[in-house]
């Protein structure tokens, strides 16, 4: 019957305005556990587009955690580990998709995501927190920070001088999640999500020159774009052109 | 004296060289008559050329004329008539040796003095056999005649002479030695256990080298003769013919001059020419994992320990020896070996010698199913059998212990989730409430204001000096010493002292200027802002002649606390 409802209010202009995210998101798991999966992906795609969900940044976490579950059994491995990756950028510490990232990952023979070295680990401490989140901790900590430079100020003396040098030192490292989390907020990330080497073009055309290829699961930066085709920027800061459905958008 | 005579002739030759002005090329020989085995040398001179350019030397068969060496320079200057002139004598010596008896002649050598070319005169030589040496000596070069390329070989010299005859010197000349193409020599192989040995024989006149004492020879109707044995190994590195000249035994008394050697009495004996052959390995069945090993090879292997846990480390000991090139084959590589599947192969240390080669590789079980340590091959090419064959190492028994309480990769994955999967998807809403999330600009004002507030808050407070120092300090604590001292005082003198010293904390004068005071002109005498009440002043200064009336009266008795704590707080408020 639900489903009957959707269709209807697909075929309605206007109505999936009107359809509340709520109701599609129990059309997509209701799709889902029919195994209609092709089904279930159209309903969370246009959970997506709620702007409530928007708002509710633990929500959307979840729909796109659902989508990479999608994609997953689609046997799309690269749009899985896309979905994943945003979904982590909006619940960091969830720890079902981790699991699922990193199972994407493997199955897909790529790295994980989380190598468990020095660096890797730094980087997961550095995003384990939401931009609101290490906000948050930003401000507690200047209050921290207040109360022993005003103790420092107030008292002098050697011990406050030593308190308040401490106290600054905890707020630079809990500013650095804001600071990490602030700069990634920006950054219009894509995924590679082709099963082949992704080949970037000069020009936006199949004949145009390979100027570079990219592995998949590389992630590069949005430059520009055109209706099939997405200019975008490796790390190494070389431009070009791709398909459109080669790549993946982090940024949800 | 020879060399008196060379300077003379020289001498000679410059002065009509001069007369002439012109090159002059002459050539001769050490000596006409050598005996076999002996050395020769052709002496060529040029006089009156500046720069000169041999050409190679000639060619002569049954003699083997050797590259000259750095030419000898002579200056001289002649004065005839009362002219002088000078010029120079260049010389170099050809090192010959005689493969056999005969008369040879050797042509002109070829050269170019000053761009222009010169021929020298031709010579004779006559090389005669020494007999006697022949009788008297004993030489014999024993090698294999064929070899496989890449297979070590010995060349062993045997020599000797007639005891009877007188010797202090020995020299092998072998025109071949550290000459051959594509050889390689190797360590030499270790003296037979026992063996007496000899220092100081020659070969080529150069260095001493360690000969083996053998067993006096008695040979029929020619008497009993030393046995001397010196043996060299090489390895023959590409495949080809390997031409060993002809090689004498020099042996002899040689009488020690102070300076030089002089010659007494020298015999001659010599050991005809000879080849080996070196086969080139056969490409035909040749294994795609061949070492490199030539030679006939025996393999062992012993492990340091076999009875382990999973995960132990095992020492396994292999060695290889026999006659083979044991110090240049590729050892195997046991972790490309499908049978060391079940072990993981740390690394591997290695030792050579000519004898053995051993090699301890580092692994250990990453099961308990492994039940022995499988063979170690190596393919070897024996020349014996001429083929490929691999030699292997016995197994190893050893027993694999699994480890107590553990579980493996394969356990967790088969035991608790059957096959690794994702989770499933999430169904239940996110009842998590928004976090308090402050805007960015909060952040960042809140952080600017702390920074600015401090340093406000710092240049405000250190107005008045540093919070730090000691009197500043001792004024914050000043009521809170006072209420210690003042539980600790037995005596109105020493709450009085108390009191005292908590006014001078608070004011930074002394407590002894608190003695006596007239407090209304002390309060009179303060800033506005920093005057306590006149209440306050009369309360302190009732106190204060109440402390004096109890300590001169003679009791000394107590003044009741709190109402001392009550006036101290009552300056406090008004501003001390």
């Amino acid at each position: 019957m639900l489903a009957l409802l959707l269709t209807l209010a697909s075929i309605l202009p206007g109505a999936d305005v009107q359809a509340s995210y709520r109701e599609l998101d129990r059309a997509a798991v209701e799709a889902y556990r029919r195994q209609d999966f092709h089904g279930a992906r159209m309903s969370w795609e246009r959970c997506l587009a709620d702007p409530e969900l928007q708002r509710a940044r633990a929500e959307k976490g979840r729909i796109l955690y659902d989508l990479g579950n999608v994609a997953y059994r689609e046997q799309k491995l690269f749009e899985a580990v896309g979905w994943y990756t945003a979904a982590l950028r909006e619940r960091p510490r969830d720890a079902d998709t981790w699991h699922n990232l990193e199972q994407a990952r493997s199955d897909a023979h790529l790295e994980p995501a989380d190598r468990g070295d020095l660096p890797s680990s730094l980087a997961r401490l550095a995003t384990c927190l939401t931009l609101e989140e290490s906000r948050a901790l930003a401000l507690f900590a200047a209050l921290g920070w207040a109360l022993f430079l005003a103790g420092e100020a107030c008292f002098g003396g050697r011990s406050w001088a030593w308190l308040a040098r401490l106290a600054t030192l905890g707020l630079c490292v809990c500013l650095v999640p804001w600071l990490v989390q602030g700069s990634r907020a920006d950054a219009n990330e894509l995924l590679v999500v082709s099963s082949t080497p992704l080949e970037l073009r000069s020009e936006p055309r199949d004949d145009a020159a390979r100027v570079l290829e990219l592995q998949p699961g590389t992630r590069v930066s949005y430059r520009d774009e055109l209706p099939d085709w997405i200019k975008v920027e490796d790390p190494g800061e070389r431009t070009g052109w791709a398909r459109r459905e080669t790549l993946f958008a982090l940024r949800r | 004296m020879r060399t008196l005579l060379s300077i003379c002739s020289c001498l000679l030759l410059l002065s009509a060289a001069s007369a002439q002005n012109s090159v002059q090329v002459n050539a001769r020989l050490s000596s006409g008559i050598v005996k076999l085995g002996s050395p020769a040398a052709l002496v060529l001179e040029v006089e009156g050329a500046e720069e000169v350019k041999l050409s190679e030397p000639p060619t002569v068969e049954g003699l083997r004329i050797g590259r000259p060496g750095n030419p000898s320079v002579q200056w001289y200057s002649n004065l005839i008539n009362g002219r002088r002139s000078s010029g120079k004598t260049i010389t170099w010596s050809f090192p010959i040796t005689a493969e056999r008896k005969g008369e040879f002649k050797i042509p002109p050598l070829e050269l170019t003095a000053d761009g222009k070319l010169c021929r020298s005169n031709e010579v004779w030589l006559r090389v005669v056999e020494d007999l006697q040496g022949e009788q008297l000596g004993r030489f014999e070069i024993r090698a294999p005649s064929t070899v496989i390329e890449g297979q070590p070989f010995t060349v062993e010299l045997l020599f000797g002479w007639d005891t009877r005859a007188d010797v202090n010197h020995a020299n092998l000349s072998l025109p071949w030695y550290g000459e051959l193409g594509g050889v390689v020599e190797l360590d030499p192989p270790v003296p037979e256990p026992g063996s007496k040995r000899i220092d100081g024989v020659m070969i080529n006149k150069d260095g001493k080298f360690l000969a083996e004492a053998l067993p006096n020879a008695k040979v029929e109707q020619q008497g009993e003769f030393t046995q001397l044995r010196i043996r060299r190994r090489f390895l023959a590195s590409r495949a080809g013919k390997l031409e060993f000249a002809t090689s004498h035994l020099e042996f002899g008394r040689v009488a020690e001059g102070f300076f030089v050697q002089r010659e007494a009495r020298l015999y001659y004996k010599r050991f005809p020419d000879f080849a080996i052959d070196v086969i080139a390995l056969p490409e035909a069945g040749r294994p795609l994992d061949f070492s490199g090993a030539v030679g006939a090879l025996h393999a062992s292997a012993r492990a340091d320990r076999t009875d382990v846990d999973v995960g132990d480390s095992i020492k396994l000991n292999v060695e290889w020896t026999g006659e083979g090139n044991l110090e240049f084959f590729t050892p195997p590589e046991l972790d490309r070996l499908d049978a060391f599947e079940g072990f993981r192969v740390f690394g591997k240390t290695e030792r050579k010698t000519a004898e053995r080669r051993t090699l301890t590789y580092d692994l250990a079980p990453t099961s308990d199913k492994p039940k022995q340590i499988p063979p170690v091959p190596l393919t070897v090419f024996d020349p014996k059998q001429n083929a490929y064959v691999t030699i292997s190492t016995q197994p190893v028994p050893i027993r694999v212990r699994p480890l107590k309480h553990s579980t493996t990769l394969s356990d967790e994955g088969a035991g608790a989730a059957g096959v690794l999967d994702i989770q499933d998807i999430q169904t239940e809403p996110a009842t998590a409430s928004a976090p308090f999330a402050p805007g960015s600009a909060v952040v960042g004002s809140v952080l600017a204001l702390c920074a600015c507030g401090w340093l406000a808050g710092r240049t405000l407070v250190r107005r008045n000096g540093d919070p730090a120092s000691p009197r500043l300090r001792a004024r914050r604590r000043a009521r809170r010493t006072l209420g210690r001292e003042l539980a600790r005082a037995s005596k109105a003198s020493e709450q009085a002292e108390a009191l005292h010293r908590f006014l001078a904390a608070r004011t930074g004068e002394r407590s002894e200027a608190w003695v006596g005071r007239d407090f209304e002109a002390w309060r009179a005498a303060r800033p506005e802002s920093e005057r306590p009440s006149a209440e306050a002043a009369r309360a302190l200064a009732q106190l204060e002649s109440e402390f004096d009336a109890h300590i001169w009266a003679g009791t000394d008795a107590l003044l009741e606390r709190a109402r001392v704590l009550a006036v101290a707080d009552q300056l406090l408020k008004g501003g001390l």
